[in-house]
Formats: structure tokens, C-alpha cells, sequence
């Protein structure tokens, strides 16, 4: 009696099976690979337009304060090593005392103590964006004081956290920079550089700049 | 039936179902990621542009204001529709009010919408926005302006360049530049940085304004005032010249004025015959005619008379606009009817007692070319006292005395004198250097006062330069002001809030 393992079928079949499993096993491999990749591609490239969302906004939203600003009172260039680039500015508290009058049907102003409040000097804040690299974390600091009723209020954001490199690891790069036009005063060069780590190429920065031409004039 | 079969096309299933799964989750991510890309972009460059559009009602807003004045740019076009990438796109002027307080100015709210598709985006820009009398400045420059020694513009006079440079012995009512000034700050040159000064009746005061750049008022002197945005001067363009076309009516034939003598407006109440010296054949009884325009260069003042200098002179009585539509030539003296240089006398108004009368003896010339000074001037008599200035052995003509004043606007130009040395005899050569004098009163808004040659080459004898008060107490009609923006700030909103925008105008 021919042993199991002598029979000529089974043995084939061993074999054949082998390589056939063998062969699925590494496409499979393969081809969770080329998956797996092409995911993480996607988030990562989801992430990197995320974050260049986030800076394209926050550079939009620094332009509209500068042009909303009746001063900028500092503009520091300053070499990101000192962790001092700051843009500071005043703000009218729109927010809170409304845009401007609203007038009845006979012309009349209708809101005159917002109106008076809103150009109040007592209520006009302080914007500051400086950058920031606490050593555990580096972003952009937004910090806005406002009076409200008898005491100022603070609000502080962090901005692009964690997505603004180093600056230690890149000496001679500016983070954010914002430069007064050395012939006008009144226009303001804002420039993010965004080092996102999650990019593909890690020292690719990529370069957003803003060009705010204050439109407040005269005295 | 064959288990085997079955297996495989269970497997295959299994296949089928896994590929289209991961196939929907693909999609759905790319999908996903594509969308929100697009979308934020989308936002941001349509919000962007939604913004300049409100801003474009804004300067609408103002130019009808600083043009027109408040009444007349309330009732003009409000609204401006464009059919845009797809879509549409309009600004819309909701508000223009004068408020009082807590400052006075003008309120202006526009409102700016863009759709395209279902997508809407919608701002609004609140400005509060002051204008003045651009006849206030002696001096605009968008440029390097330069008050050379002498210059005495007086306290009630602005000066406002890019940069500016002051000689000693200059003064003026209040200097304003956006880059530098020289010299520097801290110099003690300026008045207000070596006090006290003298008062100006005291014996030792001539001496010391001959040391100092005077800025302000005794005792309260002042530095230059580093804005912190350029002004918005006026501007000379094709709106502007259409607008003054209209404004000039039938006046528009006449563009050589060099042989008269006096000009008066157009039109003007109680016009029968003309008066002496005055040559134009279309005058009417219009009192808001004050505007002489031409498509062609505008020529006036004409050559010097040695002997009688004075009657030389082209005389602009009332309040007359010159505008071209290309350069504005002078070939000799221009002067106001109750000018200095005849001793100041009472001179009548044209219209006087009627709307729109003029209220000063003022030439205004408006261009957006330049202003040229041309080489016309002399009289090459020789003079009457026999001197041979440059010792060739002929008799040299006598000094010459050129007599400017006015309101000269060329924005987009300067002034630009013109050599004599291109002419014979060889006499003019010496012209520049010794006798060719200038005398300047008024104001001008240039673009730059860089000019080859310049004044200081032409007219080397001497050059005096003054403000004309009657200017900003006595502004002539239809000249732009000048705005100031005090603040503004941008709303956003949502589109169905914006008020003036309720019907899409394709």
C-alpha cells in the first residue's frame, strides 16, 4: 500500500498549493502595501492642504486686520533665532460696538453711543501676532486685548501649531515675517513659511505672502 | 455540479465585492479631499474679490465726493452690475451720510456680491472718510519736493511730497512726506528744534529765520509730519477730462489764448460786450461757465514787453479753468487781475451778486500732461542802459521778470521750464545765468518736480516762490478734493443680509 504522502495527486497537489499560497500571500502583501500607501498619501496630502488652508486664512485674516487697523504700532523684523517677529497692531472692537451708525428714515444716526464707542480710544485694542517656540511646541500667537466694561479682556489663539518649523533647524529662515515697505510706511509685507511635517519632503518649505496696503490716509 | 465551480465563484464574489468597496472608499476620499480643496479655494479667492469689488464702490463713492461734491454724488449711479466667470458679480453704494460725531466726516457703507452658482459671497466695507480743499497745499508732490532757500509759503500753506528737502530760510504752514526728510529730524535747522525762537517783529528774527526752516506758527513751531499712507491727490484722468468737457459746454474752441491780454470766464452775469484785451468771441451769460476747454494744448501769456512790463502780462480775471486735454503751455507771465505786482487793487468780480459767481481772481490749469514754461518770454531788446553783460561787444537785453501765478494741477507731469540756449543770438546763453528771474504764487500738484532743465537752470537770475492764500479761503468751483480715509473696515456677511443687493442684476 502506496503511503499517503506517495501518491502522486496528493504529492502534486502539496507543491502546486505551496507555491500557489505562497504567491497569493506576496500579492496580497504587495498590494496592502501599495493601499496602505496610497492612504497614507491622501491623508498626508489632506493634511498638508489643510494646513495650507489654515495659513492662507490666517495670512487673509492678517491682511484684513491690517487694512481694518487705524495704526500698526510695531512691525519687528527680526531673525527667527530670537523668537521675536511680532506684528502688533490697534483694532477697533467691530465686534462688539458694530461697523458704523445705521440712520432712520429722516437721516438720523440711530446707534450714536456704539458710534462713539467704537472710535472711543479707550476702546481701541491691541492685536499681536508673534511667532512662538516655547521649545515644546512653536506656533503663531494671536493675542487681541480689548476693553471690555472696566477691565481689558484677552483673548489668546494659537495658530499653526506645530507647522511652523523649528527655527532652530532653520537658522536663517524667517517664520513669519512682516516687513514695512522701506519707502511707504503704510503697506505691510506679511510672509508665512510653512515647513508642515507631515509633508512628504520634510525641509520643502512652502512660501505665503501677503501684501496689506493700510487704506487709512492722512493725519 | 462541480463544488470547485462554486468555490471559485464564491471567491470571485469575494473579489468583486472587495474591489468595489475599496473602489467607493477611493473615490469618496479623493472626492472628499478634491472638494474641500476646491471648495477653500474657491472661498478665499472669491472673498478676496468680493472685497476689492467693495472697495472699487468705495473709490466710486469717494471720487463722486471729492469731484461732484455730497449732493450731486448722492444722486448719481449707485450700483454697478458685471456678468463674471460664470456668474455675477456687482458693488452697490448703499450709504453716503455726513456724520458729525464723534468726528465729522462722510460715511460711506458699499456693499459688494458675487455669485456663481449656488455659491454667494458677500462683504460689505464701512469707511469714514474726511475731504479738504486741495487748494491748501502750495506744493503736492508725488515725488521729491523741494523748498529751495527762499521759499516762503507762509503759515497758512501745506506742502506734502514722498520725501522732502528743505534749504534754510523756507517756510510753510505744515510739511507732510511718507519717506524720508533732510534734513533729519533732530536737526536743529528746524525752528522747533532750536527754541525759543525770536518773535517775528523782533529786530534779531531776520536773522535767525535766515538759519531756520520754519514750519507753523510763532511761537508754536512745528517738524515735518511723516504720514502714515500717501494722500489721494487728485487725478487728471479720462473721467475727469470728460467731466470738465461737460462742464466747459460750448466753450471747447479756443485753445490759444497768447494774445490776450485779459481773460475772463466764459460766461459770466452782465456779460455785454468783452472788456479790453479780452479776445474770446463765444461768451454767454452763464455764471457757472468757468471752464475753457480744449482737445489740443492750451497756449496763454505772451512775449515781454521791456518797456512796459506790466502790460505785458496776461491778466485772468475771476475764476477761470484752463483744462487740456495735453500740455498747458506758458509763453509768458500769467498773473491774477488784483495781483501784487500792480499794487493789490480792487478789481470787480465777474457775476458778482449771482449764484455761481466768482469769488477770487484765480487761473486754474488743469492737465494731464505738463506744464511748460516755453522759451518765448524774452524780449531781446537790447537793453536801455547799453551794458554788455557777457562782454562779446553787443548790448545784452535787459533783466527779464517772468510772473506765474495760479493753480497748476498736472498730476501726471510737472513743470517743465525750457532752455534758450537752443535759440540765437548767442545774448539768450546768458539769459539763464544772470538775467531770467521767477516769480511764483499759487500752488501745484505735480507728479514730480525732476525736469531737465530745471528751474533753477532757466531762470538762474532768481526764483521766488509764494502761496496764494485765496486758494484755500476762496477754493475755485469744480476742483477735486482731496480725501482723506480715517478709517475703514470690512464686514462679512452673509449674502442675504446685504441690503442693497436684493435683486441680482445680470
Amino acid at each position: 500500500m502506496h503511503s499517503l504522502l506517495n501518491k502522486p495527486h496528493l504529492r502534486g497537489i502539496t507543491l502546486t498549493e505551496l507555491a500557489v499560497v505562497i504567491a497569493i500571500l506576496s500579492i496580497a502583501v504587495f498590494l496592502t502595501k501599495i493601499g496602505v500607501d496610497f492612504f497614507n498619501n491622501l491623508l498626508r496630502q489632506q493634511s498638508l492642504i489643510q494646513a495650507q488652508r489654515d495659513t492662507q486664512r490666517i495670512i487673509y485674516d492678517i491682511g484684513r486686520e491690517i487694512r481694518n487697523s487705524p495704526k500698526v504700532l510695531q512691525v519687528a523684523e527680526q531673525n527667527s533665532n530670537e523668537s521675536g517677529t511680532i506684528l502688533q497692531l490697534n483694532s477697533l472692537d467691530a465686534g462688539r460696538w458694530g461697523f458704523g451708525p445705521t440712520f432712520n428714515k429722516s437721516g438720523q444716526v440711530t446707534n450714536q453711543q456704539n458710534v462713539n464707542n467704537l472710535f472711543d480710544p479707550v476702546n481701541i485694542g491691541t492685536v499681536t501676532y508673534q511667532y512662538i517656540n516655547d521649545g515644546t511646541a512653536s506656533y503663531l500667537k494671536r493675542t487681541a486685548v480689548f476693553r471690555a466694561g472696566l477691565s481689558a479682556v484677552t483673548n489668546e489663539k494659537k495658530l499653526l501649531l506645530n507647522i511652523i518649523d523649528d527655527p532652530l533647524q532653520l537658522p536663517t529662515t524667517y517664520q513669519m515675517f512682516c516687513t514695512p515697505d522701506p519707502y511707504y510706511k503704510s503697506r505691510v509685507l506679511v510672509e508665512i513659511h510653512l515647513n508642515p511635517p507631515m509633508s512628504r519632503n520634510p525641509r520643502a518649505i512652502r512660501s505665503y505672502k501677503f501684501e496689506a496696503m493700510r487704506r487709512r490716509s492722512g493725519l | 455540479m462541480n463544488p470547485k465551480r462554486n468555490n471559485n465563484r464564491g471567491i470571485t464574489i469575494f473579489y468583486a465585492v472587495f474591489t468595489a468597496l475599496a473602489t467607493v472608499v477611493l473615490g469618496l476620499a479623493i472626492t472628499q479631499m478634491l472638494g474641500f480643496t476646491s471648495r477653500q479655494a474657491n472661498y478665499l479667492s472669491n472673498m478676496d474679490r468680493t472685497f476689492r469689488l467693495a472697495e472699487t464702490g468705495m473709490n466710486n463713492a469717494i471720487g463722486a465726493l471729492t469731484r461732484v461734491g455730497f449732493s450731486a454724488a448722492m444722486a448719481q449711479n449707485q450700483k454697478q452690475s458685471f456678468p463674471a466667470d460664470g456668474g455675477w458679480e456687482e458693488w452697490y453704494r448703499n450709504t453716503i451720510k455726513e456724520i458729525t460725531k464723534p468726528f465729522r466726516c462722510y460715511y460711506i457703507k458699499t456693499e459688494a456680491r458675487r455669485e456663481r452658482g449656488a455659491q454667494c459671497y458677500s462683504s460689505v466695507l464701512h469707511s469714514y472718510v474726511e475731504t479738504s480743499n486741495v487748494g491748501e497745499y502750495a506744493a503736492a508732490v508725488n515725488d521729491d519736493c523741494w523748498l529751495l532757500q527762499g521759499t516762503q509759503f507762509g503759515d497758512e500753506s501745506k506742502i506734502y511730497g514722498l520725501s522732502l528737502r528743505f534749504d534754510n530760510n523756507t517756510s510753510v504752514g505744515r510739511a507732510q512726506y511718507i519717506g524720508s526728510v533732510n534734513p533729519p529730524l533732530n536737526s536743529k535747522k528746524y525752528a522747533a528744534n532750536d527754541l525759543p525762537a525770536p518773535d517775528p517783529s523782533s529786530s534779531g528774527f531776520y536773522s535767525y529765520k535766515a538759519q531756520h526752516i520754519l514750519i507753523g506758527k510763532h511761537p508754536d513751531y512745528e517738524l515735518p509730519q511723516q504720514l502714515p499712507a500717501p494722500l489721494l491727490l487728485p487725478q487728471v484722468t479720462q473721467a475727469d477730462l470728460d467731466f470738465y468737457k461737460l462742464l466747459a459746454g460750448p466753450h471747447t474752441t479756443v485753445s490759444d489764448f497768447t494774445n490776450y491780454s485779459a481773460v475772463y470766464p466764459p460766461g459770466y452775469f452782465g456779460f455785454t460786450t468783452n472788456n479790453a484785451g479780452d479776445l474770446y468771441a463765444a461768451h454767454t451769460t452763464q455764471n457757472r461757465h468757468h471752464v475753457y476747454y480744449s482737445a489740443n494744448t492750451i497756449k496763454i501769456g505772451h512775449q515781454n514787453d521791456i518797456a512796459n512790463p506790466e502790460a505785458a502780462m496776461t491778466k485772468i480775471y475771476g475764476q477761470v479753468l484752463f483744462v487740456s486735454e495735453k500740455n498747458i503751455e506758458l509763453h509768458g507771465s500769467v498773473v491774477s487781475a488784483d495781483s501784487a505786482v500792480f499794487g493789490s487793487p480792487s478789481v470787480s468780480l465777474p457775476g458778482t451778486g449771482r449764484p455761481d459767481a466768482s469769488t477770487a481772481h484765480q487761473g486754474v490749469f488743469i492737465t494731464p500732461g505738463d506744464i511748460v514754461i516755453t522759451d518765448t518770454f524774452v524780449d531781446m531788446t537790447p537793453n536801455s542802459y547799453g551794458f554788455d553783460f557777457d562782454g562779446d561787444g553787443t548790448v545784452d537785453p535787459d533783466s527779464h521778470y517772468q510772473v506765474i501765478e495760479g493753480f497748476y494741477i498736472a498730476p501726471n507731469g510737472t513743470i517743465q521750464p525750457t532752455s534758450y540756449e537752443t535759440r540765437a543770438p548767442t545774448q539768450y546763453h546768458l539769459i539763464h545765468s544772470q538775467l531770467l528771474y521767477f516769480y511764483f504764487k499759487g500752488s501745484w500738484i505735480l507728479n514730480t518736480t525732476l525736469a531737465t532743465p530745471d528751474m533753477k537752470t532757466v531762470f538762474g537770475g532768481y526764483r521766488s516762490y509764494q502761496y496764494m492764500p485765496s486758494l484755500k479761503d476762496k477754493p475755485p468751483p469744480y476742483i477735486p478734493s482731496l480725501a482723506t480715509i480715517l478709517y475703514t473696515l470690512e464686514e462679512v456677511k452673509d449674502c442675504g443680509e446685504v441690503i442693497g443687493s436684493a435683486s441680482p442684476s445680470p
